[in-house]
């Protein structure tokens, strides 16, 4: 009950100061044009924005950036429906059903739809990071290292093994490459310097807004301007209306879609595309007319917007409450948290129990503004579309070096991100997956201390991750992960289950 | 494309990849082995800054797993790439090794020698708005503004400047890295985008001579633009200050903004003004 006071007293505080408005608005249709220009992604939008905000108070800057996340997250479904490209990874799925509907039944009506769709999944994803949030919490606080450990080492290995679109083993060798990048600089328990080659501008290690912007930004940049893609003139919307009545007729849709996005969500490195797709093959699987998928289905494109906006409130969970980011754009939400003083993880709601009940004000507000934006500006948008690549992408590169400069105001901050950046792109090129590699740069520091201090406190054995319960289960599921991917392992683990099912039917 | 070509430029694709997969193992394996032997050479159970140590609170004990761990995976890597390679040799001459489209490879050339240039060379040693506005003139020039033909001589031409720049950088070392920065040396910069313009290639038609205009308006307004947000109201001080920021854009706001607020130096004598104009 207090909570719910103090949640509205949020609200009406956020909603007392025009500042913040303003930004909000600002913030959310900006996200939305970033997600809608294909090359540009919530994860760079949001890294961009952390060097802007940066210097301005907390509340300003967290309203800014979550806005700026809920609408790039949403905006990815302009390009997918009006030209069948998908603007972010996350509206891939859209695309599927969205565009053959854009075509058959105009664009607006499609657009009211994904808006709506868009609104009432980041809604369901805040409920579940106020609901969720304290219990987790309440449970990481009984985590000892060997727990925090085996949590970073799990997200770098699930993030690795879910976003590979080639071999598995090329997701591990990223979060690992990511692992040893988070070792440079000093090491936080004996102040060695490691992989420092004697220069003092890596002591501190890798600054990690620069490494964000440098995997992500690089490889979009060159990859727009090397291909110089030209984008189709987009069709001309006149209305965008919300049809609440398909809403209503969706509403067992719309409760598995946001499910599905708050756990796809929750689970570290993997983010809003994943979502999208098991969202959409899941709809599939329970719909009447599954035959229909693909031709332009309401309930498709309703499956795929719920679930990728309810992944954000999905991926605040970990963020929140173990200081694991939940998706790539989280990862950045973590470093301009983190700028911002304020360290997320378990002591977070100890230090400033009503932080969490602020950051569901501020969704809530979030996705109001995305539904207002996209209901009443969505044909400005689409006039931006028309702006090509070849001209913002040197504008973007523009930003991405005054931006990885201006948060340790170094050069050598410029130094890192370039060569980070054609790495990733090369990687990128060779289907290693980036989010597992920045992963491991983010998560390192957490799992190199948290080895080292849970080993001195057994004395060196690994005795107690078996002896507790949530340890011995992270263990296992990384171990079966691991296995899961080995072939013989996999023919002994098929056979297994062909003699379970004989026998099963024999006894009947 | 028909169903066979299909098949064959997946099989092609898949031939590359896996070939990239084997050279990238090996590179890996090297890696691994330099990264175990450096971890080695990290305090493992002697004493460091006085503190006895252990092995399991050795900061080697991460980077030696790391190593050990991604040994097998390379492994994995090659031992893969070789298999698929070896299943794929019966069709070997349908999939022969096809390069990057021309086009694609200027593209990926002229945008990594663009960004190698801005952030390795210009940033460090000249005013950042200026060569700010020369990287975007290059960029938006070549991409935007210019045909596939010209974008090529575009970059020919470029490049025979950046040489001579560095040609220049030689001759004349103090052109580089000075501390404090010398406004002349942007004068060099002035001059290069002054030619850049010249050098632009000519437009075919209205349409091209549209996106002239278009581009450069952009080319000249964000790096302004984006230079004033941040030295004036977030208070960033730009990586180099030079002629841009200290002749025009210190001019114009200081005059036109800070002004109203009154002058710092106000009521200082001339002679206080001469002793902190020598202090700093």
């Amino acid at each position: 009950m207090q909570d719910l006071a103090h949640f509205f007293i949020s609200i009406a505080q956020l909603l007392s100061q025009p500042v913040i408005i303003l930004v909000l608005f600002c913030s959310t249709f900006m996200g939305i044009i970033f997600g809608a220009m294909p090359g540009l992604t919530a994860t760079l939008g949001v890294a961009l924005l952390t060097t802007l905000t940066y210097s301005f108070n907390e509340s300003i800057a967290l309203v800014s950036l979550l806005a700026m996340y809920v609408g790039a997250v949403y905006g990815g479904s302009y390009t997918a429906i009006l030209l069948n490209i998908p603007g972010t990874a996350a509206s891939a799925a859209t695309a599927m059903d969205g565009y053959p509907m854009a075509q058959r039944d105009g664009a607006g009506r499609v657009l009211g739809l994904t808006t709506t769709a868009s609104a009432i999944g980041t809604i369901i994803g805040m409920l579940f990071v106020v609901l969720l949030s304290p219990l987790i919490t309440k449970m990481a606080l009984q985590f000892t290292s060997f727990e925090y450990f085996l949590l970073a080492l799990f997200g770098i290995i699930i993030s690795g093994t879910l976003t590979s679109s080639d071999l598995v083993i090329k997701g591990w060798i990223a979060g690992l490459i990511g692992l040893w990048m988070s070792t440079i600089g000093r090491d936080q328990l004996l102040m060695y310097p490691r992989f420092t080659f004697g220069n003092p501008n890596l002591d501190s290690g890798l600054e990690v807004v620069a490494v964000l912007i440098g995997a992500f930004g690089i490889p979009q940049i060159i990859t727009a301007l090397r291909a110089r893609v030209k984008l189709a003139k987009p069709v001309r919307i006149k209305r965008v209306l919300p049809e609440f009545g398909t809403m209503l007729r969706n509403l067992p849709t719309i409760i598995r879609s946001s499910l599905i996005g708050v756990g796809i969500g929750a689970v570290p490195g993997i983010g809003e595309d994943i979502a999208g797709w098991v969202s959409y093959g899941t709809a599939k699987k329970f719909s009447k007319t599954p035959d229909e998928f693909g031709t332009g289905l309401p309930e498709a494109v309703i499956s795929t917007e719920t679930s990728n906006n309810a992944c954000i409130g999905g991926a605040m969970i970990p963020l929140l409450t173990l200081g694991i980011p939940g998706s790539p754009p989280a990862m950045m939400l973590l470093g301009a948290l983190m700028l911002h003083n304020i360290t997320p993880g378990p002591m977070l709601l100890i230090e400033n129990p009503n932080f969490i009940i602020e950051v569901a004000a501020i969704l809530l507000l979030a996705s109001v503004s995305m539904w207002i934006c996209g209901i009443t500006l969505a044909r400005y948008v689409t006039r931006i579309l028309e702006v090509p690549q070849t001209l913002f992408m040197p504008v973007i590169g523009l930003l991405c070096v005054i931006g990885s400069y201006a948060l340790g105001l170094k050069i050598f901050n410029l130094f890192l991100m370039l060569p980070i950046g054609l790495l990733s792109y090369f990687l990128i090129q060779m289907k290693y997956p980036i989010a597992p590699l920045v992963i491991g740069v983010i998560l390192g520091p957490m799992a190199d201390t948290s080895l080292r201090r849970a080993l001195m406190v057994s004395q060196g054995s690994i005795a107690p991750i078996f002896e507790r319960p949530v340890s011995l289960a992270l263990f296992s599921i990384i171990v079966l992960l691991i296995l899961s991917q080995i072939p013989w392992f996999k023919s002994l683990f098929g056979r297994v289950q062909r003699e379970i099912s004989s026998k099963f039917h024999h006894s009947h | 494309m028909g169903e066979q070509a299909k098949v064959v430029a997946r099989h092609r694709e898949l031939y590359q990849l896996r070939w990239m997969d084997a050279i990238s193992g090996v590179l890996l394996l090297a890696f691994c082995v330099w990264e175990i032997y450096s971890a080695t050479q990290m305090p493992m159970t002697e004493s460091y800054a006085g503190v006895a140590n252990v092995w399991y609170v050795s900061p080697a004990l991460l980077p030696l797993a790391i190593g050990v761990l991604l040994i097998p995976l390379a492994i994995m890597l090659i031992t893969r790439a070789m298999r698929d390679l070896g299943a794929m040799k019966s069709i070997y001459p349908f999939i022969k090794y096809q390069r990057m489209h021309i086009g694609e490879q200027l593209g990926f050339m002229s945008c990594v020698f663009a960004l190698i240039c801005y952030v390795f060379l210009l940033i460090p040693n000249f005013d950042f708005i200026l060569v700010s506005v020369l990287f975007l003139l290059y960029l938006i020039g070549g991409f935007y503004y210019c045909t596939d033909v010209q974008h090529w001589s575009w970059f020919k031409r470029t490049l025979i400047l950046a040489v001579a720049l560095t040609i220049l950088a030689l001759i004349f070392p103090s052109l580089l890295s000075q501390s404090p920065h010398n406004d002349y040396s942007d004068i060099l910069v002035l001059v290069i985008i002054i030619a850049g313009l010249i050098n632009l290639p000519k437009a075919e038609d209205p349409a091209q001579s549209r996106r002239k205009k278009r581009g450069l308006w952009v080319v000249f307004l964000v790096p302004v633009l984006v230079g004033t947000i941040f030295k004036y109201m977030l208070l960033v001080p730009l990586p180099i200050e030079g002629l841009w920021v200290h002749k025009v854009s210190d001019t114009v706001f200081y005059t036109l903004f800070s002004s109203k607020h009154g002058n710092i130096m106000d009521g200082v004598s001339e002679e206080d003004a001469a002793a902190l104009n020598d202090a700093f």
